[in-house]
């Protein structure tokens, strides 16, 4: 069952007088649970895609469907609920609130929705992450990997049904990194939800149960397909 | 490839980031513009009042007529005063045959005099050669109107003989070489045959008095603020014998700043107020500077842990920076100098042709070189210590994480994010926050003391209720003479109030009636004998130093020569105690009955004349004063209801006493009248200071008449509604108040001396016409009636508070767009700042309610801060200033609360701020969440 897809997604920029096709009429479908990495060179047009699957950013043509539902419907306000209540999102560079402790960082998305935080579903997650002693320091005292830890146990925090993750272990050094990325894919296993990673790195495209290659704007290999 | 030199890194810097540079140039060069603008405005316009004031009058403070200078009066001239010259004077000139009251002084002035009498020509040159001659324009209409350049005139020369002049003229003819400019200080000057004039003629230098004459001098002196100079100056005066006939002080009008300042804004603004106001418009400017560049720090410290990073010292660093604000000080300087000074002359020109501008250029540089120093401590201040910290802290904001350990902040378990968000930030930024709310609580101090001053301002113009005051010739009736002289029954008949109430426009009139009596007593107590006497009855009698003292005092008032005189004439039999006589309407009747100290008001008992109020002083002080007047000794006399406390070297105390048992209640009195047809009949000649009186003319009426005092009213007292509302009543001395009916049974047929008008709808110009009309008709036969209107006073007041009102909106509006400016600017660049951010908390579900709600809510703290701390501080300062005055018995009528204009700026900065950061972050959140994430 499709989670999350999107037809003839094309995305152009404007480059001084010239338009840069950064998506190229790519139409893709993502299953509940699923754990696909999408990988390309460069400049490929990956990240740029995570941004217009996640509703971060809008395409120029084509649509996003969720649960059935195309999102070109949504208002801003829409947007913004189902972002903080569906879809979580890890950024290479963490994107903390720079203000707030690690677990005010982590409440977030829960306080913007005026919940009350599933103190149990929390404590769980933040074992897993295995950040408990960091939750009350600001994000400048957190090394690169807590803070990426950080930044995924607020993604994970309203129990979303899609985790986004642009680069997730780009800033990490090679130990983080498999920490992290471990990490990842054991919670999203543990708890149901649908990874869709970026990654130039192949290492860690390996480890997820599909792999999407893009370049150019364009898919040009699905491991979903050529199996 | 271009050699990368720190010119080039900070053009570099520039360019890269023109729009960000753009608007920090335009903010300060405003604010540049508002600081030394206004300074140079100040300081243009005081030096251009002065200018003014020195062409109008000349620049002297005082000129001494009638001096003998010799060698020990020029040393201490020279010792004393700043400048001084002479005005030598030669005789007067008049047209031929015509009277010398229509004539001028001539004369020439030496250098120093030039220098000081600011002479300037409208036309022509100043005369040089024997018979020349230079005119000021007014004086020449005088002399007989039309002449031009080089025309010969004869005039008839009335030749100086040192401080008179000849009795007959000789003609003389000169030739006009110069037309001058009016010296007002000289205009209206004209001969009139006194020992003091000022001359409107000038001819060539070191000329001679015609016929063998001799030359009169003035002495022009320019002095300090001093009043011991011009004291050390008659002193030398008189040691040296350099005062002779005819010796006087004129008083040109030394020019005073309170009184530059009156000049320039036509309101009577204390210099050290405007001083202040420029002060703070010129800090407040200065911190919008600094504010400007503490704007992008947080950027600019990335870019230094960049710099450092690749090496860059601490040093090249600053000089990079430096560069860079130097750069935009070149630009900025300049171009904020030249708005200032078109801006200034534009001011200028609105004030007026009468205004001499002399622009005070040397503030310029002043200014210019503070500026730079503004500009380069406010960009290098945070910058030194942001290149201190390592590159990595620089880049990674870590001083947020040491601030947040300081303030110790405790995780929220639960949060409202936009409400959280704006406490940490206001935590986070507190100090650039105090000092926004801080400027913004002095625009809030700053407008409602303003407002309120204008309030007072409006209060004080209509203090008086009543529209119309008219009053018979003034005579000031608390001088108690016995007798009431032909000149002091002048007044208004039955029939003239009659008029004025059928007037369509009158609601009612108020009246009042004022006469001279006495009391007949049993014993003339010392009590009564202080309190029956005027100062001028003393000051005709001693004027040398050293008479003053109690013996003489207490001689010369045993015998009274003028009431002696009278008594004698007028067959009055035992001691009196002279005293006015007021007839006042019932309703103050009525407002003194709180003021009582034995006794009680009955109006009836009070009409019909059966009883009369008295008020007297339950302490009397008499005082003499010796100061150096001009000529010699001069004294003064004053009266005190409070014994004095401290008795200063020049005060002789005469006598004092308390009342005793001189007025009882429901004691039988009896009151008399004595009014005469013609003038003062009593001249005296003085011979060694033994008085003689020359007998004349005295027929007259007396009435003497019994009655009781119902009540008695000790003076001091608050009676300050009788005293605003009859202005010939005074409240210190000795007088009988009854009421109008209650006087016409003491006097005979007394007119009415004043009549106060009230209107019954507000005034206009009509009816101010048809008034003045009236009360012209009224007061036709009078010799000088004083008639005031309060529409016509309300208009001149309303000009003074409009300007007032100009002014301090003007100010007002400048502080709050300022601090306007600095919030928003804190806003909008903590906005620009968290671009990054804004992007995240979209990303995790906020909405743009979400995110604006966390700014306006640190507006909101800033603006309340700020707010609370201006009203704050000017109810301690109101509380203050009430405790201040009330405990010394004052009135706090200066200040009218006034609060609407202040809180209606509140509302509107208020709006424009949530406006303003609603509309940046709506901007910023038009970009897609990946471009704020990216900073771009």
């Amino acid at each position: 069952m499709n989670i999350i897809e999107c037809k003839n997604l094309t995305k152009e920029y404007l480059s001084g007088e010239n338009t840069v096709v950064a998506l190229n009429d790519v139409s893709l479908e993502f299953e509940k649970g699923e754990f696909c990495a999408i990988t390309g060179p460069s400049g490929s047009g990956k990240s740029t895609f995570l941004h217009v699957l996640s509703s971060l950013e809008n395409s120029t043509s084509g649509e996003v469907i969720y649960n059935n539902e195309s999102l070109k419907k949504y208002n801003d306000n829409q947007l913004s609920i189902l972002r903080r209540r569906r879809f979580g999102f890890v950024f290479q560079a963490y994107n903390l609130v720079e203000e707030l402790t690690g677990y005010e960082n982590i409440l977030l998305p829960i306080m913007l929705d005026k919940k009350k935080p599933d103190e149990e579903y929390l404590k769980k997650i933040i074992d897993i992450l295995g950040i408990e002693d960091r939750l009350s320091h600001l994000p400048s005292a957190l090394s690169g990997g807590q803070q990426q830890r950080i930044a995924i146990a607020r993604a994970l925090a309203n129990k979303p049904s899609i985790l986004f993750a642009d680069e997730p272990t780009g800033n990490l050094d090679g130990k983080s990194g498999r920490e992290v990325l471990s990490l990842l894919k054991y919670v999203s296993k543990e708890l149901g939800v649908t990874l869709i990673l970026v990654t130039h790195d192949l290492h860690v495209a390996e480890q997820a149960d599909r792999v999407i290659r893009i370049e150019d704007g364009a898919v040009v290999e699905d491991s979903k397909y050529n199996q | 490839m271009k050699k990368l030199t720190f010119n080039s890194l900070a053009f570099g810097n520039l360019k890269h980031r023109k729009k960000q540079y753009t608007l920090l140039v335009i903010g300060i060069i405003l604010s540049m513009v508002f600081s030394s603008g206004f300074v140079f405005f100040v300081s243009s316009a005081v030096t251009s009042a002065i200018e003014t004031h020195n062409y109008k009058y000349g620049k002297q403070s005082e000129i001494v007529t009638n001096v003998v200078t010799n060698d020990s009066l020029e040393a201490v001239l020279n010792e004393t005063y700043e400048d001084h010259g002479y005005m030598h004077i030669l005789g007067a000139i008049t047209t031929v045959d015509s009277e010398i009251e229509l004539g001028t002084a001539v004369g020439w002035l030496d250098e120093g005099g030039k220098e000081l009498y600011y002479q300037s020509l409208a036309e022509g040159k100043m005369p040089q050669k024997k018979n020349e001659i230079a005119i000021e324009k007014c004086a020449l209409t005088r002399l007989g109107g039309t002449y031009k350049i080089g025309d010969k005139i004869t005039f008839d020369l009335y030749a100086q003989n040192g401080a008179e002049k000849s009795e007959k003229p000789t003609k003389k003819e000169y030739t006009l070489v110069g037309i001058l400019n009016d010296k007002r200080s000289n205009i209206g000057n004209q001969h009139g045959g006194q020992a003091f004039e000022l001359p409107a003629a000038f001819v060539a230098d070191g000329s001679k008095v015609e016929l063998g004459g001799k030359e009169s001098l003035h002495c022009l002196i320019l002095s300090g603020d001093e009043e011991d100079e011009i004291g050390a100056y008659i002193k030398a005066l008189r040691e040296t014998k350099g005062s002779g006939d005819g010796t006087g002080i004129y008083t040109t009008g030394g020019y005073e700043l309170s009184y530059t300042i009156a000049d320039m804004f036509g309101v009577d603004a204390p210099f050290l107020l405007l001083l202040v106001f420029v002060a703070v418009l010129a800090l407040v400017s200065n911190i919008g500077i600094v504010n400007a560049f503490s704007t992008n720090l947080k950027e600019r410290k990335k870019q230094i842990g960049l710099l450092r990073s690749v090496g860059a010292t601490r040093r090249q660093i600053i000089k990079i920076y430096g560069r860079e604000s130097f750069i935009i000080c070149l630009l900025c300087v300049p171009l904020s100098l030249v708005i200032s000074v078109f801006a200034v002359k534009m001011s200028v020109n609105l004030m007026g042709t009468n205004f001499v501008f002399k622009p005070s250029w040397w503030v310029l540089p002043l200014s210019a070189f503070f500026s730079i120093c503004v500009v380069l401590l406010s960009s290098l201040i945070p910058l030194a210590s942001a290149s201190k910290i390592s590159p990595m802290q620089a880049i990674r904001n870590i001083q947020i994480n040491r601030k947040m350990k300081k303030k110790k902040i405790k995780t929220q378990k639960e949060f409202i994010p936009s409400r959280l968000l704006a406490s940490r930030n206001i935590k986070l930024y507190k100090n650039k926050q105090v000092l926004t709310s801080i400027i913004l609580a002095i625009a809030i101090f700053g407008s409602v003391f303003g407002y309120s001053i204008i309030g007072g301002v409006k209060k004080n113009n209509r203090m008086i209720d009543y529209d119309y005051g008219i009053e018979a010739e003034y005579y000031d009736f608390s001088y108690r003479q016995l007798a009431n002289y032909e000149k002091q029954v002048n007044g208004f008949s039955d029939n003239d109030v009659q008029d004025v109430l059928y007037n369509s426009n009158v609601e009612r009139v108020v009246t009042g009636k004022a006469t001279n009596g006495y009391i007949l007593v049993d014993e003339l107590t010392d009590y009564l004998r202080l309190c029956g006497y005027t100062n001028d009855v003393y000051q005709q009698n001693y004027s040398k130093k050293g008479e003053i003292t109690p013996e003489n005092y207490h001689k010369f008032t045993e015998d009274n020569l003028e009431n002696k005189a009278v008594k004698e004439k007028a067959e009055i039999k035992g001691e009196v105690f002279p005293l006015s006589f007021y007839g006042v309407e019932e309703e103050y009747i009525e407002s003194l009955k709180d003021a009582v100290t034995v006794g009680r008001i009955d109006i009836d008992k009070i009409n019909s004349g059966e009883e009369v109020i008295l008020l007297v002083p339950e302490y009397i002080e008499l005082s003499a004063w010796d100061y150096d007047g001009a000529t010699g000794p001069d004294m003064d006399f004053e009266w005190s209801l409070k014994p004095t406390e401290t008795i200063a070297d020049n005060q002789v105390v005469l006598d004092s006493a308390k009342i005793g048992d001189e007025f009882k209640v429901d004691k039988g009195i009896t009151l008399g009248w004595i009014g005469t047809e013609e003038g003062e009949p009593v001249e005296y000649e003085y011979e060694g200071g033994e008085g003689k009186i020359k007998t004349g003319e005295f027929k007259h009426t007396k009435i003497e008449t019994d009655t009781k005092i119902g009540a008695i009213i000790y003076l001091p007292a608050d009676i300050s509604n009788l005293f605003y509302d009859y202005s010939f009543f005074s409240s210190s001395k000795p007088c009988i108040v009854t009421s109008v009916d209650g006087i016409d049974t003491f006097t005979k047929n007394l007119p009415y001396l004043s009549m106060k008008v009230h209107l019954n709808q507000e005034c206009n110009d009509e009816i101010e016409e048809e008034m003045m009309t009236l009360f012209d008709r009224l007061t036709a036969e009078m010799g000088s009636p004083s008639i005031y209107s309060a529409y016509e006073r309300a208009k001149s007041g309303e000009t003074t508070a409009k300007t007032l009102l100009l002014i301090i909106t003007a100010v007002v509006a400048l502080l709050f767009t300022l601090s306007g400016s600095l919030i928003n600017n804190a806003l909008t660049a903590r906005i620009r700042e968290s671009k990054k951010e804004i992007g995240t908390l979209r990303a995790v579900g906020a909405s743009v309610k979400d995110i604006s709600s966390s700014y306006i809510r640190q507006l909101l703290s800033v603006l309340g801060f700020g707010t609370a701390l201006g009203f704050g501080a000017f109810a301690l300062f109101y509380g203050i200033y009430c405790l201040i005055f009330i405990s010394m018995g004052d009135t706090t009528d200066d200040f009218v609360l006034t609060f609407w204009q202040t809180i209606a700026a509140v509302i509107a900065l208020f709006v424009c701020c949530v406006a303003n950061v609603h509309f940046k972050v709506k901007k910023e959140m038009k970009n897609s969440i990946v471009e704020n994430i990216r900073e771009l």
